[in-house]
């Protein structure tokens, strides 16, 4: 993506936002429409200035790509913690933190399987101690009785 | 003065706090000098833990992590070349040629004295500057306040960032995502869409750690993840004690440094990597032979470490004076007493003289065990990369999302952090700053109440923008720091066109 694109498509989320969020405060009363209403046109303003400073630019330079296959990776490290933290409270802190620690290891290429296997149950299961014991928080148990 | 050192000191003599103190300087070392990890990212994973902790206990461990990272990222540019945060970025000019020329323990030795000079200047400036600077905030009314809110981000927008528009529009988004929740004057919801978690507003810390912890994951991830081959290429080294002929050489050095180091620090927006940049550049020209610089002379490193640290200090002093913080590393200080309910501002130091005072001096104690500790960091730096970072991921993911969890036994918080996490990468794609977005966020509030207030004090009427002197002035430096990267440009020209 050239630096003049990342430019116009940047401003131009932002002027969806600032109108977006300027046509929610319409039902809102003055005085508490006020700030976000001055923030929303100073943003839709912005982002015009953006769009013609970029405009005007010349197409150059290729911003290096982001390759697919890393973003790929990318989205697979976000998953796996937006699964983490979904299933924290039904299966509990420590076999979540174990699963999802193996699984992310193994995914991003670590070595040595069983090395890793002994990593994911010791860290978790000493992070759950020193939270309970030392911290005093209780972290959730979930389907496990401790 | 000298009473409330006594009862700063008093407040930190104990164990627990000591200990705790110890904990985080060795933190700070250990994450600053590894590459890829730093000590934002340390301050935002820890800063949930200081719930459990008393404040001063708190404060101590999170300024422990900021003073020591920025030390720690400098054992990694002299030993690897690379620099292990950004405010380290200076040392490697000199610091790594001088260590591949064999002399690393000199690189460092020289770096950990620079370092501890800055850190402990600084935080004399901080002592010392805090209270009459406060003093004088006191008498300002909201109008005024309210134009140093707006000067805090468009100081960061302006001197920190290379485009200005993208800096602003992160700083505006930051202080619309404020507006979310409850407003506190009038009680009304707004943009809450029907989520009863967001009533109470974006929950600041997630926000934090999700930036600093999830977005730099992110990145990791989409690196192509290397093991540590480097440490072959680590410099051995043994004496690292330069000498007081080389002391008393280097202490003009110092002086500039710190000095810079923390002016650039009191100025609001202004990162490091300003003040490491400006030293490094004032010395070579103040140097007799400044062709030198860069094959690994002592000013070289002596002046960027000096105003690294000097930083630290600086940027303490805006935020405990007048609750705008320096830059985003005082952000997790802010954070720290607001976990406890603390407000910080100008009533700040006459309110908590006890946690103030406490404060200052163990910013003086970590600045000096900070030079034992980092030399045996430095010796174990090659054990350090080993650690893989295809693990590192894993880890960092369950400590940022136990973090936010802990913070109200919620899965609602580690959400809103992943979802700032993801923000931040796309924003990071897009090269959009993201500490606009986080003063903006922390500011909103303060800018909003402030506004109102002035607002019913000019019964309704904008004037008092222009008429009140010191509101005029403040917003004046405030359009002034916007326009300051054009400004320097049409200087430069003006000059270069003179000669």
């Amino acid at each position: 993506m050239s630096e003049r694109r990342n430019g116009l498509i940047t401003a131009s989320i932002f002027f969806i936002i600032a109108v977006v969020f300027f046509v929610l405060t319409l039902n809102m009363t003055s005085k508490n429409a006020q700030f976000p209403r001055v923030i929303c046109i100073f943003m839709a303003l912005v982002s015009i200035l953006l769009a013609i400073k970029n405009l005007r630019a010349k197409e150059e330079g290729v911003n290096s790509a982001v390759k697919i296959q890393s973003l790929m990776k990318a989205l697979f490290l976000v998953g796996v913690i937006f699964i983490y933290v979904l299933v924290l409270e039904k299966i509990g802190f420590l076999i979540s933190t174990i699963l999802m620690l193996y699984i992310v290891s193994i995914f991003f290429k670590y070595p040595k399987p069983l090395k890793l296997l002994v990593i994911s149950i010791v860290f978790p299961t000493v992070l759950y101690l020193v939270f309970k014991y030392l911290l005093e928080i209780r972290l959730p148990a979930g389907i496990l009785p401790f | 003065m000298f009473e409330n050192i006594a009862l700063g000191l008093n407040e930190i003599m104990s164990f627990s706090t000591l200990g705790l103190m110890l904990i985080g300087t060795f933190v700070g070392l250990v994450v600053g000098a590894m590459p890829g990890i730093n000590g934002s990212m340390a301050m935002g994973i820890l800063l949930p833990l200081t719930f459990s902790m008393t404040p001063i206990q708190g404060v101590v461990v999170i300024s422990a992590i900021y003073c020591s990272a920025t030390f720690g990222g400098s054992i990694s540019a002299i030993l690897l070349g690379i620099p292990g945060t950004i405010s380290s970025m200076t040392t490697v000019f000199d610091g790594h040629p001088m260590a591949v020329k064999g002399k690393a323990g000199r690189a460092l030795g020289i770096a950990i004295l620079s370092s501890v000079f800055g850190g402990l200047f600084s935080a004399l400036v901080l002592m010392l500057m805090t209270k009459p600077l406060a003093e004088q905030a006191l008498k300002l009314g909201p109008s005024a306040y309210f134009a140093l809110g707006i000067l805090g981000l468009t100081s960061i927008v302006g001197l920190g960032g290379k485009n200005i528009y993208k800096g602003l529009l992160a700083a505006l988004l930051g202080l619309l995502l404020s507006t979310i929740g409850i407003q506190p004057q009038t009680g009304a919801q707004r943009f809450v869409f029907g989520i009863h978690n967001l009533l109470q507003g974006i929950p600041f810390m997630s926000a934090l750690i999700g930036l600093f912890g999830f977005t730099s994951i992110i990145k990791m991830a989409m690196d192509p993840l290397v093991s540590a081959k480097e440490k072959e290429k680590l410099p051995e080294f043994s004496n690292t004690w330069i000498g007081f002929k080389t002391i008393k050489k280097l202490i003009p050095s110092w002086l500039r440094g710190s000095v810079i180091g923390t002016i650039v620090g009191i100025i609001p927006g202004t990162g490091a990597s300003i003040a490491t940049f400006v030293a490094y550049d004032v010395e070579k020209k103040s140097s007799k032979n400044p062709e030198a610089f860069g094959t690994g002379v002592d000013e070289g490193i002596a002046a960027p470490e000096s105003s690294n640290n000097g930083i630290t200090g600086g940027s303490l002093v805006p935020l405990l004076a007048l609750g705008i913080p320096g830059n985003s590393s005082a952000v997790f200080v802010l954070s720290a007493l607001m976990i406890h309910g603390i407000r910080v501002g100008p009533h700040f130091l006459n309110e908590n003289p006890a946690l103030s005072y406490g404060l200052f001096v163990s910013l003086f104690l970590v600045n000096i065990i900070m030079a034992p500790m980092g030399l045996f960091v430095a010796k174990y730096m090659s054990k350090l990369l080993l650690l893989p970072k295809n693990l590192m991921l894993g880890i960092i993911a369950a400590l940022c999302v136990l973090g936010t969890y802990s913070i109200s036994n919620n899965i609602f918080d580690p959400l809103i952090a992943l979802g700032f996490g993801v923000l931040g990468y796309i924003m990071h794609l897009s090269s959009i700053p993201t500490s606009p977005l986080i003063l903006g966020l922390i500011l909103g509030s303060m800018i909003e109440s402030n506004f109102q207030q002035a607002l019913v004090i000019s019964r309704g009427k904008l004037n008092f923008l222009y008429t009140n002197p010191i509101t005029a002035a403040i917003l004046a430096i405030a359009i002034l720091s916007l326009m300051q990267p054009y400004l320097s440009r049409s200087f430069k020209k003006w000059r270069s066109a003179r000669k």
